[in-house]
């Protein structure tokens, strides 16, 4: 065994390492949450919502896209659509409250993480 | 060497690649008048799509045979319920398997007669009033153990007073959850899944990453917060029935669902009531039937039914958790 073959072996098991500890140690991020109705119908980290999420609300559909860092309402069908016009939320602790529609959606730093709520 | 090489590579790509191979579907639809979310993981997201659209297909079967506001055809609730006094219907499959269930467990802390009473409260909701005491009374009336008779072995059932009203709301969700998830994991392309229907979860398989499935349960009075979270274990199920779910207010008062079949009205001993059991239904149906008990009965009735356990927030706010629960359960911290 040639000494660069050791030096190249040695180089790709720390690489393979180093990827394997990057993904356990990724620090958490934010998480969405929607609620409508007074109830939580989806809480899962940002990065793992798909592009365009449709929600279903007691006066018909919202939808919301990601942006870079968060999130914005894209089409709304309450009257003044005033969710649509705030336009995106990056900031942890922030929100987009739908009022006729009954729907928040608001991003947290990603803490305790659970499958589902029981409300 | 070069076969050691490649071997280390290999190894390489391996361990610093993608992690878990299932992919996670989640989707949320509208039914039974609440929503419905199922998670399921699987190797392929389109395979796994396919199998959730199955599990909402049945589930919203379950939710026209078991709506009573709405003809869902032969053998349904509503047909059950139109029926004349003395006329056996013949049951649809799952509204049968519900009486089933239900048939003996009638009494003065679960009741699926009450449709009258809840009728009542309901045109009161609309008209932002407490209803007439009288009102409840004369409805209260045509409730009762003796008011449905189901007949396994032929899967019929028979109303002998027409005004009674069959409603099986409470123990509906739980059903069709427990369906839905059999469905799921069915499915060759299924390998593990989570269905919460509006309140009632079931939970099959063991996650890609191992982990144990976390449920949080919603603090009843305050909206985006959890009042801790319990760990199920594949298999397992858990609802919750809450004074905060559905409600109005009349006369500075709140007025929710669930009513107690004594005097048909809105019960106080607890603000919410969380059970886990070994199924949706029975989830469903201990929650609201713990939700009529108070704690002296609850202890007594968990101390018979080791299988369960619960987690019920007072009147007053106060927590109580079962001994039982004690291991899995994880208060929020604050």
């Amino acid at each position: 065994m040639r000494k660069t073959d050791i030096i190249l072996c040695l180089l790709l098991a720390t690489l393979a390492a180093a990827g394997f500890f990057y993904r356990q140690n990724k620090s958490p991020g934010q998480t969405i949450t929607v609620s409508t109705g007074g109830r939580i119908i989806r809480q899962q980290p940002l990065d793992k919502l798909p592009q365009t999420i449709n929600i279903p609300t007691e006066c018909g559909v919202i939808t919301i896209s990601k942006t870079a860092g968060g999130v914005k309402v894209i089409s709304a069908p309450c009257p003044d659509k005033l969710c649509q016009k705030q336009g995106a939320i990056t900031n942890s602790g922030s929100s987009i409250i739908c009022m006729p529609c009954r729907t928040v959606i608001t991003l947290t730093d990603t803490g305790h993480e659970y499958d589902a709520i029981l409300n | 060497m070069k076969k050691l090489f490649l071997a280390l590579l290999a190894l390489a790509l391996l361990v610093g690649g993608c992690g878990t191979a299932a992919e996670k579907v989640s989707d949320t639809r509208f039914a039974m008048d609440t929503f419905i979310t199922i998670d399921a993981y699987g190797a392929n997201g389109d395979d796994v799509m396919a199998a959730e659209n199955s599990a909402f297909n049945k589930f919203q079967q379950i939710a026209i045979e078991t709506d009573r506001f709405n003809d869902g055809g032969a053998g349904s609730l509503w047909q059950l319920n139109h029926a004349a006094a003395g006329q056996k219907v013949q049951l649809a499959p799952h509204t049968a398997a519900i009486l089933d269930y239900c048939a003996n467990k009638n009494g003065p802390e679960f009741d699926i007669t009450l449709g009258a009473v809840s009728d009542i409260w309901l045109a009161a909701k609309e008209e932002g009033v407490v209803p007439d005491t009288a009102a409840v009374k004369e409805a209260l009336s045509h409730s009762g153990r003796d008011k449905i008779i189901y007949d396994a072995a032929t899967g019929t059932a028979v109303r002998h007073d027409s005004a009674t009203i069959i409603d099986l709301s409470a123990v509906a969700k739980g059903y069709a959850v427990d369906v839905a998830a059999q469905t799921l994991s069915e499915s060759k392309n299924i390998s593990a899944a989570l269905v919460n229907g509006g309140g009632n979860i079931k939970v099959i398989g063991q996650k890609p990453d191992g982990k144990p499935w976390v449920i949080a349960v919603q603090h009843p009075r305050l909206e985006n917060k959890v009042l801790g979270t319990i760990t199920l274990q594949p298999g397992q199920a858990a609802a919750t029935s809450g004074d905060y779910q559905r409600y109005y207010e009349a006369e500075g008062q709140r007025w929710h669902h669930l009513l107690s079949p004594q005097n048909g009205s809105p019960a106080s001993l607890h603000q919410s009531v969380t059970v886990i059991a070994p199924t949706a239904l029975e989830a469903d149906y201990n929650s609201t039937l713990l939700f009529l008990k108070d704690n002296a009965a609850i202890k007594t009735y968990l101390n018979a039914h080791t299988k369960l356990a619960a987690i019920i927030v007072n009147h007053d706010g106060s927590l109580w958790v079962s001994p039982n629960m004690q291991q899995i359960w994880r208060p929020a911290q604050e």
